[in-house]
């Protein structure tokens, strides 16, 4: 058995997936802090309420772990995993909120977690989850919070770029340790790194990181001597949580998020798509979904009925948060909102490119809905309708596809700035041909308004 | 006390700075012997007392 990829930083404990099982070993020292944090209120606490992923200490130890760890856990298997550059901003920002509120919480019972990455947080659907129960340790005499650094470069920074209009998501997906606070004093404009709060996390930080960079001094001992102590650290984490807690990001509007008015579509057309999204769906039970450019999830809903969990999947950063705090208003837990363009998945990336697996290599769908899709993809992506069709086989599940027929007004939209070669090889012959060569078409539905079709594939062989 | 992360000196200054009132307390302690050795020949030794009680001489650079 082969640890989980990224989970080996921290040499006390190791993730091993074993069939459906999540286990995390534990060395003794490890152990010592997980039974001193079962023993606190604010974990069962946690636990109860979802913000820590359910987990026990189990006797039946796979044979192949036996006798060289101290201890091992179970957790509840989260459905699916995501990672920080495939969140929006509300995503970021309410699990920083959750990595503080346990900080500090700990802090209470006397520990404390001993990093702060975003990759130890899974979302259930809308609900942000901690899964490391190895990063909560006892805190000794005058310990600091040697996560700070790692929270001001994984949550904080990238929050405070978007709170100014510059996405994270491509920096975080390029640079797995995040964004340091020289590069992002560097990116800030004047007035946001020059407020006093931010001032000392960025610009100051900053400097003392080159100030001190080749300082060989025991740092935490002095400290220590000079009286630092666990009043400090949650004086600190109480003003990351302000600073957090103010951050806003909010966007004059993009091309997507009023598509919720679907002025394009006739009440008889969306309609006629769910009944035929919902049919489709109810042929089997789905253990997950994967909705393709979802939107306001219109249709990850329609599905819920027949599914274990729902992944909405959009590129359009605010329709995604928007559908991030609709879903969080409502406590859903079976549809997880991710940003990601379709036309440039999140490769494998980190450590030998295993740290961080690719999107294809985390969910695994048995049923992929691509509604209103197709023509983006083959349009203004320039995608060939055969590799469109491809991609969705990559799947090897059910298949449920919208085409735009050429007269489409949306599709004519579209065109409009496209050379002819583009839009000639767009034809709904050419697409007939690309999907039955590699699905069998279980249902075929034109919509009322004739100009688009929608199929239910079965992959064949 | 040992962490699997790399905290550097400059990162735990300015989380001691954003701890508050005691924070800075704790950082005028720590430079304290240094600053106040500008003027005072006794605080300049207890600064290098401090530092080699805590950093053995052959480990500096």
């Amino acid at each position: 058995m082969q640890p989980a990829p990224g989970s080996w930083r921290d040499p006390s404990s190791r993730v091993f997936i074993d069939g459906d099982r999540v286990l995390r070993v534990l060395d003794t020292e490890a152990l010592a802090d997980f039974q001193a944090l079962v023993a606190t209120k604010f974990f069962q606490d946690a636990v109860a309420d979802g913000r820590i992923v359910a987990t026990k200490l189990i006797d039946d130890v796979p044979s192949e772990l036996a006798g060289t760890w101290a201890g091992v856990l179970e957790h509840e298997r989260i459905p699916v995993i995501t990672f920080p550059f495939e969140w929006t901003f509300s995503m970021l920002r309410d699990s920083a909120l959750l990595q503080l509120d346990l900080t500090e919480a700990a802090l209470a019972d006397g520990l404390i977690t001993k990093d702060a990455t975003p990759y130890n947080i899974q979302f259930v659907g809308s609900r942000p989850t901690f899964i490391d129960l190895g990063s909560f340790e006892r805190i000794a005499p005058g310990q600091p919070w040697f996560g700070y650094r790692q929270f001001c470069e994984q949550f904080l920074n990238p929050l405070l770029l978007q709170s100014r209009g510059i996405p994270y998501q491509p920096w975080l997906r390029g640079e797995l340790r995040g964004i340091t606070p020289a590069q992002c004093r560097a990116a800030l404009p004047f007035r946001t790194r020059n407020r006093p709060s931010v001032f000392v996390h960025v610009g100051l930080h900053a400097w003392a990181e080159r100030r001190f960079a080749n300082s060989t001094g025991d740092t935490t001992g002095e400290l220590r001597a000079a009286g630092f102590n666990p009043a400090i650290v949650r004086g600190q984490v109480r003003r990351l949580r302000k600073i957090v807690q103010r951050l806003k990001w909010e966007p004059r509007g993009s091309t997507w998020s009023n598509y919720t008015e679907r002025g394009h579509y006739t009440d008889a057309d969306l309609d006629a798509k769910e009944t035929f999204v919902r049919t489709a769906a109810a042929r089997q039970r789905r253990r997950q979904v994967l909705d393709i450019g979802a939107n306001d999830g219109r249709f990850s809903d329609a599905v819920l009925e027949h599914a274990d969990s729902v992944v909405a999947l959009d590129a359009d950063p605010l329709v995604v948060d928007h559908l991030y705090r609709s879903l969080r208003e409502r406590h859903d837990e079976r549809i997880v909102p991710v940003c990601m363009d379709i036309a440039s998945m999140s490769v494998p990336a980190g450590w030998r490119g295993q740290e961080r697996p690719g999107f294809t290599d985390r969910v695994k769908p048995d049923l992929v809905l691509a509604l209103a899709v197709v023509h983006h993809l083959a349009v203004t992506d320039s995608v060939p309708l055969d590799e469109v069709a491809a991609m969705l086989r990559d799947f090897g599940s059910d298949v449920v596809v919208e085409f735009p027929t050429p007269d489409d007004q949306m599709v004519r939209r579209l065109a409009r700035m496209k050379k002819a070669g583009v839009v000639d090889r767009y034809t709904l012959d050419v697409f007939e041909a690309a999907i039955e060569s590699r699905f069998e078409v279980i249902e075929r539905v034109t919509l009322p308004s004739a100009t688009r079709i929608l199929f239910h594939l079965q992959p064949r062989g | 006390m040992i962490a699997y992360l790399d905290a550097s000196t400059g990162s735990m200054l300015v989380a001691a700075i954003a701890g508050g009132f005691a924070g800075l307390a704790v950082l005028f302690k720590f430079f304290g012997h240094k600053i106040l050795g500008v003027f005072s020949p006794k605080h300049r030794a207890a600064a290098r007392a401090a530092k080699e009680e805590l950093v053995p001489a052959d480990e500096e650079q």
